[in-house]
């Protein structure tokens, strides 16, 4: 039994033009939202490879949000359509293994201007990922 | 003409290969390391890379020196993930693999 109250750490991959500013925005307008997610900036959510994703959970990392514009809005045209294309795979490839890590997945489009949506996106995530539990893969020692 | 070998996108070296910090950091994080370390992640790594062009020869537990059936594994997840974008490799030499390409409506349930 853990004495202290569980906090997840989530590994966010925030896409520079849209969700990292509205991330920025939603500190300055002091929306509040836990302290569960740990900022890594990307210029765009189509940077994030599948590895990166693996990475941080055999790193110990509760849950992996990766958010990015909308569709259509990408300031590289299409790294986001791409980036939807790989979460649908590795979301399929952890489905059908029945992994742990597939609830603790997420992908959001969150738009520059939509900080409450962020701070909204972020308090659900942690939320999910709360009731979830600490992940298992980050203690066992045989991965 | 798009190329006609796939673009096989195979593992780096320095994904698979680790630094002693990595080993050190191991070691005190867990207490403990399996030697080699990283299996899991190569697999699903392998997965996330090959499993849209497997076309189930099997090759993979023909070569696994533990005699794990990978290939039936294999064969389940890229089920799953070519039926996912409707896609069969080698039916069609001038389509793209389906990680090179996207339209512009499609998968709306994956982001949340």
């Amino acid at each position: 039994m853990k004495s202290q109250a569980f906090t997840p750490r989530i590994v966010g991959f925030l896409c520079n033009w849209c969700t990292y500013a509205a991330a920025d925005s939603a500190g300055v307008s002091r929306f509040k939202m836990p302290p569960s997610v740990m900022v890594v900036r990307v210029m765009c959510s189509g940077r994030v490879d599948p590895l990166f994703v693996l990475t941080a959970f055999f790193s110990g990392a509760d849950g992996v949000l990766i958010s990015g514009c909308w569709p259509g809005q990408c300031h590289y045209q299409k790294g986001n359509l791409h980036a939807r294309r790989r979460t649908a795979l590795l979301k399929s490839i952890f489905d059908t293994l029945e992994l742990e890590m597939a609830d603790r997945f997420r992908l959001s489009w969150v738009s520059a201007s939509e900080a409450p949506r962020f701070a909204q996106v972020v308090k659900e995530f942690t939320d999910q990922i709360e009731q979830a539990g600490p992940s298992p893969i980050c203690d066992e020692l045989f991965l | 003409m798009p190329d006609l070998l796939l673009p096989v996108v195979l593992f780096r070296s320095q994904d698979a290969e680790r630094s002693p910090e990595f080993y050190e950091g191991e070691l005190q994080r867990k207490g403990g390391l399996r030697v080699p370390p990283n299996t899991v992640f190569f697999q699903l790594g392998r997965m996330a890379h090959m499993s849209v062009s497997c076309v189930g020869c099997g090759m993979c537990t023909d070569v696994c020196p533990a005699d794990i059936p990978l290939s039936t594994l294999f064969s389940k997840v890229a089920a799953s993930a070519q039926a996912l974008f409707e896609y069969r490799p080698g039916r069609d030499v001038t389509e793209e693999i389906p990680l090179r390409t996207f339209e512009e409506q499609e998968l709306a349930q994956v982001a949340t």
